[in-house]
């Protein structure tokens, strides 16, 4: 089990986080939202590393995490110029077998392996990124808005890989689409600010997506 | 060991096909003219003692080092740290491999050993840092006008870097070749400060638009330069005209970059990057009369840019 025990995260006099506490089980797909700016993306570069908690703990099955124990899909993945989508994958695979799982879910998202990434639509830039962070072999996976500018068929195929092969691991996907999250989702996290985060389990999807609806309405009506 | 070979190929890779796309026989051109006179002026004028090709080595590979913006993707691919640095040292040292060549050519076998340890020290050094748009809130400088907004995104986001590259400037007192240097890195820099930083709604078009930017760069660029460029020519005035050399240069970057970024304006297509070709000329430059060349290719962009914001504008 990934757990983050009282992590606290600040960007100067700005707390981002305070004391938060969150669990996500192996063998499950943790969904993240809240809104712009709360601290999703920033929640997983502490994960990941990028940044250093100043507080707290993050401990995969009782050890320490190191982010040699992650996958990460970041909103916008780096890629060199001139680089065609076979040396994409060739690089980010550890060994053979992540290079062949990495090619059959390039197969499967339609990627033309042959051609320069810099001629990739920003859909088809995501997909390969995915392909190859997805086929590692690592026991947590965290995905920064998978579905981000990705067709509906491949939102489909996405979906279905992660589902599939996200067993044995933790999958954490965040997304400002909900029902991306809840189709796939075992939980949702809703992050609401520094302190505040609540927890939905898969049976409580229906009445916390209505509560959201209703909430945002009465927001709506309101400011008119 | 087999990603290393993976990412090296692939870099190597990158430089065919970048090449390949800007035209054999100008690359061929070039070569020729910079191995058949390009070392040899450098050598005469410069004068370059020994130890200051491992200081500027050292400055330069530091310089590209916290520059680069695949560190992140880097240290996700590589597990370890003494794999990252296996390969970064690897990449720096083919880096600095024809200036190691040349020292042992003329017999500074220790500078050359030297060189090498200059490629393991910054590969050794690299992980530790970060660029700081990952690890700190972005501050704003306000002392760089908004006119100039180009020069004043670049500044905030790579500020460190910013910041060494003005001390370097004002460090060039103690050799020409610092100078040198300093002046080359401005001008390569120059198509990274003219991406298209902002959207396209920003473009407030008014008559002779690319003038005017070209003519506000020109004299922020004369204000960043003309200290250091006076304590040169006073300090060594054998040297005058290939000071005044580059700094011509210089400007002749910066009406380049400005008027090749709108020479391929459009309302829809990003071409966030200087081709190579722009590249390529900005080198040739560096050689004697090859600034000439530049500035007909950059005039004939300047243009072609005022035509093309006219009638994207009328």
């Amino acid at each position: 089990m990934l757990e983050i025990k009282n992590l606290s995260f600040s960007f100067g006099q700005k707390v981002i986080y305070d004391q938060l506490n969150m669990t996500f089980p192996i063998s499950s797909i943790t969904g993240l939202i809240g809104k712009n700016g709360v601290g999703k993306t920033t929640l997983f570069r502490v994960l990941t590393k990028v940044y250093r908690n100043q507080g707290g703990e993050v401990t995969f099955n009782g050890q320490a995490v190191t982010p040699n124990m992650i996958s990460f899909l970041p909103t916008d993945p780096y890629f060199y110029p001139y680089m065609k989508g076979s040396e994409y994958l060739d690089i980010v695979a550890k060994d053979p077998s992540e290079l062949i799982q990495s090619r059959v879910f390039a197969s499967q998202l339609d990627l033309p392996l042959d051609d320069l990434i810099d001629n990739y639509s920003t859909g088809m830039k995501k997909k390969i990124a995915f392909a190859a962070i997805f086929a590692q072999s690592r026991p947590i996976v965290i995905l920064d808005e998978p579905y981000n500018g990705v067709d509906l068929e491949s939102n489909e195929a996405i979906k279905y890989i992660i589902h599939q092969y996200g067993k044995d691991r933790v999958v954490i996907l965040s997304s400002h689409i909900l029902s991306t999250i809840t189709d796939i989702s075992d939980r949702i996290y809703h992050l609401q600010d520094a302190k505040t985060v609540s927890s939905h389990p898969k049976e409580g999807f229906e009445a916390f997506a209505n509560a959201m609806k209703t909430q945002l309405m009465d927001k709506f009506s309101d400011s008119e | 060991m087999q990603k290393t070979f993976a990412l090296l190929k692939l870099r190597l890779s990158q430089g065919y096909r970048m090449l390949d796309s800007v035209g054999w026989l100008l690359v061929f051109i070039f070569l020729f003219t910079i191995i058949g006179v390009g070392l040899q002026f450098l050598q005469t004028l410069v004068n370059l003692q020994a130890y200051m090709s491992l200081i500027l080595s050292f400055l330069l590979l530091i310089f590209l080092d916290y520059a680069r913006p695949d560190k992140s993707f880097l240290s996700s691919i590589f597990q370890s740290y003494l794999s990252l640095v296996s390969y970064l040292s690897v990449e720096y040292i083919l880096i600095l491999i024809p200036i190691i060549f040349y020292q042992c050519w003329i017999g500074n076998i220790f500078v050359g050993f030297g060189l090498v340890l200059v490629g393991l020290t910054v590969a050794s050094l690299s992980p530790l840092h970060r660029r700081s748009e990952f690890t700190h809130v972005k501050q704003m400088i306000k002392w760089i006008p908004i006119h100039n907004f180009e020069l004043r995104f670049f500044a905030e986001k790579l500020g460190v870097l910013t910041f060494l590259f003005m001390i370097l400037g004002f460090l060039s007192f103690i050799h020409i070749g610092v100078f040198v240097v300093w002046i080359v890195l401005f001008c390569l820099t120059m198509p990274e400060v003219f991406k298209w930083h902002e959207s396209r709604e920003m473009v407030h078009y008014k008559a002779n638009f690319v003038w005017k930017k070209v003519h506000s760069y020109m004299l922020t660029v004369g204000k960043l330069v003309l200290l250091p460029s006076l304590i040169v020519m006073v300090l060594f005035p054998d040297m005058w005209y290939f000071s005044i050399y580059l700094i011509f240069c210089l400007f002749t970057t910066t009406f380049l970059t400005i008027s090749f970024k709108y020479a391929m304006f459009t309302t829809v297509f990003d071409s966030s990057a200087a081709p190579n070709i722009v590249l390529l000329l900005l080198l040739l430059m560096f050689l004697p009369g090859g600034v000439l060349i530049t500035l007909v290719y950059a005039i004939i962009q300047y243009i072609k840019a005022e035509k093309n914001m006219k009638l994207l504008y009328a």
